[in-house]
Order: structure tokens, then sequence, then C-alpha cells
């Protein structure tokens, strides 16, 4: 078990990416599903960069020891710019979700192009791509893409979250 | 993986997790606590029976265990598709598994597409779906 000290440090870098609009959670007011309109265009949303702490908070909260994390040419975990590159464009598509409902990530699918190393700046592009309603809930797909400086490709995304049930008949 | 590119049965390669509040709190971005991850209150609010642990916790599992198995190989065109099927909550043990669904020469090696799942203690899957690199 970590001592208090240790959770200090990762809670403390939690407020930080909070801050830069990384991480954060409950985007249930919005607009209404049925108003949605699709698809919106490609916009970039974030840059985010990956440090040796970002990554060590990984490894710790996922006991994933994995040495190609940390150290010189460090790789960046894998699951680093999937969870911190969501949250940025999600946030520009809010949706209202019923009252004593919860949105929920339903689905999640992602293509690893090549690898995203420590240090090095990504930026990120997004869009509101589909929508759909299945056995009686909807649901709302993002798409996103993380691009190195040079404009390759690193990283490819598709979100798809649970907004609320459909309206009773 | 070896340039022959033997496929390693990936039954052979299981990948366990205890599930720790302490933990859920770090990768869901305690100190903010208006989320069912972060907050035994808000999720009891919604009607969950604790805080439950994000779906990317499970892909990330998920991951380690596809890094394990491809190697480096993962991060040049590995591609993971998982449906977040169940909660999962502080107190719960899982396990990542995965199956061969077909395998495939390709140019430099085998492109091995996966069956993939995380399931809990008592055996119910809480995610699952499919993944596919190419084995060098």
């Amino acid at each position: 078990m970590p001592g208090d000290t240790d959770l200090t440090k990762y809670f403390t870098l939690n407020e930080r990416l909070i801050e830069q609009g990384l991480m954060s959670e409950d985007i249930s007011e919005g607009q209404r599903f049925e108003d949605i309109e699709l698809p919106t265009p490609w916009e970039q949303y974030a840059e985010v960069r990956v440090t040796d702490e970002i990554n060590e908070l990984y490894a710790f909260s996922l006991d994933d020891d994995n040495p190609w994390y940390s150290g010189d040419g460090a790789l960046v975990h894998p699951i680093a710019l999937v969870q911190l590159g969501t949250r940025p464009v999600l946030k520009q598509f809010p949706v209202s979700v019923p009252e004593g409902e919860s949105s929920l990530h339903a689905k999640m699918e992602v293509e690893f192009l090549r690898p995203a190393m420590v240090g090095v700046l990504y930026r990120e592009e997004g869009r509101l791509s589909e929508k759909y309603a299945r056995r009686g809930r909807r649901y709302l797909v993002t798409e996103g893409r993380f691009l190195d400086e040079g404009g390759d490709e690193v990283l490819r995304y598709r979100h798809v979250r649970m907004v609320g049930s459909e309206p009773s008949a | 993986m070896s340039a022959a590119a033997e496929l390693r049965d990936p039954a052979l390669h299981v990948l366990h997790k205890e599930i720790l509040f302490d933990k859920m709190l770090a990768f869901s971005g305690f100190p903010e606590t208006n989320s069912v991850h972060t907050s035994r209150e808000v999720a009891a609010e919604r009607g969950l029976p604790n805080a439950i642990a994000q779906g990317l916790q499970m892909y990330a599992y998920m991951c380690e265990w596809l890094v394990d198995y491809f190697g480096k190989d993962w991060f040049e065109g590995g591609t993971l598709a998982v449906s977040f099927i169940g909660i999962v909550v502080p107190g719960d043990h899982l396990t990542v598994r995965a199956a061969l669904k077909e395998s495939e020469p390709v140019d430099g090696g085998v492109r091995a597409t996966l069956e993939i799942w995380c399931e809990n203690h008592r055996g119910q899957k809480v995610a699952a779906g499919t993944a596919s690199a190419v084995a060098r």
C-alpha cells in the first residue's frame, strides 16, 4: 500500500491535469440529444505532452511497472493519450442526461499507429461523428486523433458513450 | 516476438489485478469528486452500489496484457476495440485473458487477431473485445 505522501503527489498532479482540462468528469448537462447535428468538423481541441510524472501516475495507479515507460527514450504509457485526450473533446459536446441517470463509457476503439514518446508535444483533433439509439438507450460517438509535430498520426480513437434512456413513447 | 513470428498461445498468458479505491482515485482524477469513479456518495446518488472503476482502467489492463504479448510491435499498428459490459468496484479481483481468433501471414510477420476480455473474481466478464497486431 502506498503511503499518504505518494497519494498526495498523484492527487496534486491530477489537480494540474484538471486545470489543463485534461482530466475531469461529469458532462451531464448540455444540448438535447435530439438537437445534436452531425458530424461536426475536425478541430484541434488539445495539445498533450506526457511527462515522466504522468507516466509514473499510470505506473502507480495501474500497477504497471513496465520499464519502457521510464528513463531515457521512454514510451508514453498506452492509456495516457487515450485518457487525457478524450476529455478535452468530450467537453466540447456536452449532452443532457435524464435525471437520475449517468453518462457511461460504453465502448472504446483505439489504433496505436506509432510509438508516442515522453516529452513530445502531440496535437489532438476531434469531432462528434455519430449518434444512435439501441435497445432503448442513446449513444454518442466521438472520434479523436493525435498528430506529432510533423503532422503524422500517432493514435486514433473512437469513443462511444451511453447518454441515457430513450424517452418513453 | 521473434522474427519467425511463432505466435505464443495467448491462453498461457494471464494478467491479474486487484482493484483498490486509492488507485481508482489516482487514475480517475481525484481530488475532483463529482464523478461515480471518485466519490462513493455520487455513485450512491446514481443508484450504484459503490464507486465504480473507469472503463479505461480495464482498457489499460488489456493494453498491458497486449504489450506483454506483442512487445513493442504493439505500438506500431496495434488495435483494441472494447465494450464495457459490467461494473467494477473496489475489492474486485480482475483477470485479463485472450484467445486467438485468427492469424494471417503479412509482410514481415503474422497479423494476429485475438478475442480479449477482462473478468472479475465471480467469473463475470466486465469488458470484452477484439485486438489485433502484427507479431514480427
